[in-house]
């Protein structure tokens, strides 16, 4: 121990290990010991390390263009593209595998893929026809099996696959032939196409063979291949040249993963990546090229309707009216978000309403409501978090302080993603206030309603008025009547306000000159969809 | 030797277990991780699901006694954001942190020790003020942000260092400067002060009063006298830097070693990923203590071990 | 345990009486204007002192408050700043100077509660282990074996996590990582008293042990016990700094230097104040408190008087 313990006194200034020592060394020397020397050797050191690194220079070569570097944000948690629910994930995988069917950017309507045809022959089955002659990366034939293997893998609750839930009312399905499938839903579904854009489908025997390389090494039918995961630096995918389709101009792309929007518009700009995804509003002067779409990313308050000082719709009326939404579009996000037009859909969205429009901002009419409904300055809690979405702490600060303004007693509250997610969940103990973003990714109201109104929605502190039309309209199968109904569910939840409808943030995505690509609504990074000049 | 040897593996291990106890007692009061692991329009009756899945509705001492059990065996179960075993993913990255550390490291060594010699030799020369100044600014400059200044001018405006990320050695300069100041200003202070102690000792002045020459008796005698307390010293940065200093410079600079995936792990509620964590850290730093120790005899041959 | 080489640890420079010179204020202030370096350090502190007390009376804006449409204006110097925003506005428009003075009043607040919470700990258990010897030292020195192996910031990190970030659970997680350095030193120095005249006659004539530890051997070792603490709240600000940079730490809209740089870093290539000031903020807080830290032990111990650099 007697070493171990005198190291140790670190803090008396190691003072414990002076060895009084006499040392005698025979030879003898004149020379007298040079400190312009050492440190002569120092600079020296100094100035070829700086040299070395000057002289590297960029090294980039950017003879021909065939091959793409893009920056994302973050690593992609698996490349089992059947089991996350990974955003980072998908902006690589949608260019790997394929579902049967697509969902096509521009009208958000879903397009066979590999699928040819699908029919609704009764209220609770389809049919779908495969497309054939279809071959996965590694030569597998894509049939029938594959389909049913796909699905049930993802339904299966041992999988526990973090997507299921949008695959609920699938009850079955089966094999008809070698190229047909059935499927058989639990009830009636509409969106039943929609939902199968998501769903993935991989390769029996490759699955089954080995499980566990799933999660590292995808396998699928796309437009690329996956040809290399370095964890913690990049994936390469490169075009599959035997794929059914049409063929893409990109060779390979790599993407990197960089965390700090600062360091990923840097490296746009330094040429060390062609494409940078999550650009701040504040970057896009400093870059090269910028394309931008309205994202499916809205930013709503939900305010408690069931008990608290916020139950009275006056107050959850006046929250509305304090908001400028404006501002937070304009400076906050410098143009590059838009007012959501008094509900969290866009036109085109299954249950838009186009009658509504966004709560305008009235100060005056805030304090008005407030008076009537008796505010006397109780305190409102506000919970958010920060980090999880663009500006979204600088947004619930801004929200907060108009709130204020108005006359509010407003607390904000931040918390960790983890807590605050408890927080959203918890419709027994729901605060007064609370931010978050909803992004509707089956473009169907029912989305979006099911979860923050209907009573049994997680994220629902809103009293049971509308349950039963919700679930009727889940189950309509009349496109008209059920736009009628959810048309009327979403001018009631803005008559007497479920949340506060702020804005659609734009997606903003940083390119050289040289790429040409149009950024999609779904938030899709579709590489098969690039060209590069 | 060996004896000593045993004992302090021994001690090793009571830390290895103390450090992995509190980290799993301390996951396990966290409260439910599944929210964080399935999207927010997910149901009650998944999140139930997933709960029991993962084990989490178990008593406490069964997931204890399941956890012993796993990493005896040397393995801590599959990571919760990855799905692949949590080991594994751990020492994957143990590489380049050992790799930042390393250059890190051995840049602050080869400026620390000769600033600290000679300032040393001419206390309240010029040298020594601009030495010790130096060294102050580099205790005293929170390295993240220097990280963030380094990247601005270097990578950014001047275009000489890449921004982020792996590849050749021009991209871990810049990291490893980042991560070299607080522990070249800690070892020049250190040096200086130690040699200090040494010079006025007597056998130096008798060295000297020899005749011998002056670099002789400062790297033959002193100097190497003072090298137990430099290298005790030193060992201790380094092992502040594995689990400490890379974590934040890993994060600005965008490196895939430990103290990024620790952030992951933390961000994501990743316990069977963080109990590895701690683990692989835990041992390397005890390993680097003892191999620290098992280098004084060759500063001091007096030092034994019993 | 303990062999002779660990005894051998404590020299006898540390068998001196080093009580605090407190009687000898003029002397201090002599030396203090001596040593310029000291001295501007010293003022530095004080006036960050005083500037994060009066923080409600001199910060010139609220800390939280800011206008949207005043976002990312430069310093009052630059092109396009105004007087109004001195140091300039950050991301939602809210004064940097005034962040910045709240901000060092947290990041002074948590550095002190922290080494003080860790210091009564860790001294305390340090002069237990000194004075009662035997099982309790060894078992409160293996437990500070054991601390010190840990990886400090893995722990701190896990910590927060599941408590939640916020300035309390910060400072419950940074003082469990920091009582062991006043432990081992105060238990360092106990040795070199425990068996002195002044102990002996103590107990000779009666005390209780406890009596003896606080009234007799404390005061003794007070002030190398001083500069360690001044050195700790240095580095619990560091830590404190890190911590909110990641996002472990203050949260918002409180203010914290590392929180100000970490909430401004992806603004940094158009906005630079909102980076450069919190970080030279941190850095001249750290210079200082070491610079008084370094003084302190020269003026307390006169052993080294001429030994210290400046």
């Amino acid at each position: 121990m007697s070493a171990g313990n005198c190291r140790e006194q670190q803090n008396t200034g190691g003072k414990c290990v002076r060895m009084r020592m006499i040392k005698i060394n025979g030879r003898d020397n004149v020379k007298k010991f040079k400190p312009a020397l050492m440190i002569l050797m120092i600079l020296v050191l100094a100035v070829s390390l700086v040299a070395a690194g000057c002289g590297g220079g960029d090294s980039k070569q950017q003879a021909q263009r065939d091959s793409i570097t893009i920056a994302i944000p973050n690593e992609p948690s698996s490349m089992d593209v059947q089991f996350p629910d990974d955003g980072n994930m998908r902006l690589i995988t949608e260019n790997v595998t394929e579902g049967l069917l697509a969902m096509d950017g521009k009208s958000l309507k879903p397009v066979p893929c590999l699928a040819t045809e699908y029919k609704n022959t009764s209220s609770t089955s389809w049919t779908v026809k495969l497309r054939e002659g279809v071959k996965f990366h590694n030569g597998n034939p894509f049939n029938a099996d594959d389909v049913v293997f796909s699905v049930k893998r993802i339904l299966d609750p041992n999988f526990k696959s973090d997507l299921v839930g949008y695959f609920q009312s699938i009850k079955d399905v089966k094999k008809i032939g070698d190229y047909e499938v059935e499927f058989i839903t639990d009830g009636s579904d509409p969106s039943f196409p929609t939902r199968l854009t998501l769903l993935k489908m991989m390769d029996k025997e490759t699955v089954e063979g080995a499980p566990d390389k799933v999660k590292t090494e995808l396998v699928g039918t796309g437009p690329y291949k996956q040809v290399v995961w370095e964890r913690g630096q990049n994936v390469v995918i490169e075009r599959n040249d035997q794929y059914w389709g049409a063929k893409p101009t990109v060779k390979t792309a790599k993407y990197r993963f960089i965390e700090e929007d600062a360091t990923r518009a840097a490296a746009l700009k330094a040429g060390e990546v062609d494409l940078a995804t999550n650009m701040l509003p504040e970057y896009v002067k400093d870059l090269p090229k910028v394309k931008t779409i309205e994202g499916l990313e809205f930013s709503l308050v939900r305010m408690n309707a069931i008990r608290g000082i916020m139950k009275d719709p006056k107050m959850r009326q006046a929250a509305s009216y304090a908001i400028n939404n404006e501002a937070i579009a304009q400076s906050l996000y410098q143009g590059y978000a838009a007012v959501a037009p008094g509900q969290v859909f866009k036109p085109g969205y299954a249950g838009f309403n186009a009658n509504l429009k966004p709560y305008p901002y009235d100060v005056n009419k805030a304090k008005e409501l407030l008076k009537e409904a008796g505010y006397k300055g109780e305190k409102i809690e506000f919970v958010g978090e920060r980090g999880r979405w663009l500006k979204d702490g600088e947004q619930i600060e801004t929200i907060a302080q108009m709130l204020r303004e108005a006359g509010f007693n407003v607390e904000v509250k931040m918390l960790s993603f983890q807590n605050w997610l408890r927080v959203l969940f918890n419709r027994e103990q729901a605060p007064d206030m609370i931010f978050t973003f909803h992004s509707n990714d089956i473009f169907d109201a029912d989305r979006t309603f099911s979860t923050y109104v209907h009573t049994k929605g997680p994220g629902s502190s809103y009293p049971d008025t509308h349950d039963k039309k919700i679930e009727a309209a889940r189950v309509e199968l009349d496109p008209a009547k059920r736009q009628q109904m959810y048309e009327e569910i979403g001018q009631a939840v803005y008559d007497d306000p479920a949340w506060i409808s702020l804005v659609n943030i734009k997606d903003i995505y940083g390119m050289k000159d040289y790429v040409e690509w149009e950024p999609r609504q779904d938030m899709r990074l579709t590489v098969y969809e690039m060209t590069l000049k | 030797m060996t004896r000593y040897i045993v004992i302090r593996l021994l001690n090793a291990l009571v830390v290895v277990i103390g450090v992995s106890l509190l980290v799993f007692l301390l996951t396990r009061a966290v409260g439910n991780p599944v929210d964080v692991m399935l999207p927010i329009e997910a149901t009650d009756e998944e999140r139930a699901r997933l709960t029991h899945q993962l084990g989490l509705d178990d008593p406490l001492y069964t997931q204890l006694a399941d956890y012993s059990v796993g990493v005896i065996r040397g393995d801590f179960g599959k990571s919760w954001w990855q799905g692949t075993p949590a080991l594994e993913l751990a020492m994957e990255r143990v590489p380049y942190t050992l790799k930042l550390s390393g250059i890190a490291f051995i840049i602050a060594i080869i400026f620390a020790i000769p600033l600290g010699v000679l300032s040393a030799l001419r206390p309240r020369s010029w040298l020594d003020k601009i030495t010790s100044t130096t060294a102050m600014l580099g205790i005293c400059v929170p390295n993240f942000w220097l990280g963030l200044l380094l990247i601005l001018i270097f990578a950014n405006t001047l275009g000489w260092f890449p921004t982020s990320g792996t590849g050749g050695w021009r991209y871990m300069v810049l990291p490893s400067v980042a991560l070299a100041v607080l522990p070249l200003g800690r070892i020049t202070q250190i040096v200086r002060s130690a040699m200090m102690e040494q010079l006025r000792e007597l056998y130096v002045v008798t060295a000297r009063s020899k005749g011998l020459a002056e670099w002789l008796v400062v790297t033959r005698h002193a100097l190497k006298n003072a090298g137990i307390t430099i290298i005790t010293m030193s060992g201790w940065e380094l092992g502040r830097m594995l689990a400490g200093y890379t974590v934040v410079i890993e994060v600005v600079f965008g490196l895939p070693g430990l103290g990024h995936l620790i952030i992951d792990a933390i961000n994501y509620q990743d316990f069977p990923l963080l109990q590895a964590l701690t683990f692989v850290i835990a041992v390397t730093i005890n390993l680097l203590n003892l191999i620290i120790d098992l280098s004084y005899p060759l500063f001091n041959p007096r030092v034994k071990f019993d | 345990m303990e062999s002779k080489a660990a005894a051998a640890c404590v020299y006898e420079d540390e068998i001196r009486d080093s009580r605090p010179r407190f009687y000898a204020l003029r002397y201090m202030s002599r030396k203090m204007v001596k040593d310029r370096l000291a001295l501007y350090a010293f003022i530095f502190l004080v006036l960050v002192l005083f500037v994060s007390i009066a923080a409600p009376l001199v910060s010139p804006y609220d800390q939280a408050t800011g206008d949207v449409w005043e976002r990312l204006k430069p310093p009052v110097w630059s092109e396009g700043g105004s007087p109004e925003h001195l140091l300039g506005t950050d991301q939602q428009g809210r004064d940097v100077l005034s962040r910045i003075i709240w901000g060092g009043r947290v990041s002074l607040r948590v550095g002190f509660i922290v080494v003080v919470l860790a210091a009564a700990v860790g001294v305390f258990l340090g002069l237990l282990a000194g004075y009662a010897g035997g099982k309790t030292e060894i078992i409160i020195m293996q437990m500070v074996d054991i601390q010190f192996a840990f990886p400090g910031m893995l722990v701190a990190l896990v910590f927060v996590m599941v408590l939640g970030p916020g300035e309390f659970n910060l400072i419950l997680a940074l003082a469990f990582n920091g009582w062991m350095v006043f432990a081992r030193m105060a238990r360092g120095l106990v040795l070199t008293y425990r068996n002195g005249p002044l102990v002996e006659a103590a107990e000779a004539i009666g005390v209780k042990p406890l009596k003896i530890m606080f009234r007799h051997i404390l005061p003794n070792i007070f002030s190398p016990l001083m500069t360690l603490f001044v050195l700790e709240v240095a580095r619990i600000i560091l830590a404190e700094a890190t911590m909110s940079f990641l996002g472990y730490g203050i949260q918002p809209p409180t203010s914290s230097w590392g929180l100000m740089i970490g909430e401004g870093r992806s603004y940094f290539p158009m906005a630079w104040w909102l980076v450069v000031f919190p970080g030279v903020a941190i850095a001249l807080s750290v210079w200082a408190l070491n610079i008084f830290s370094n003084w302190l032990s020269t003026v307390m111990d006169p052993l080294q008087k001429g030994q210290s650099a400046e």
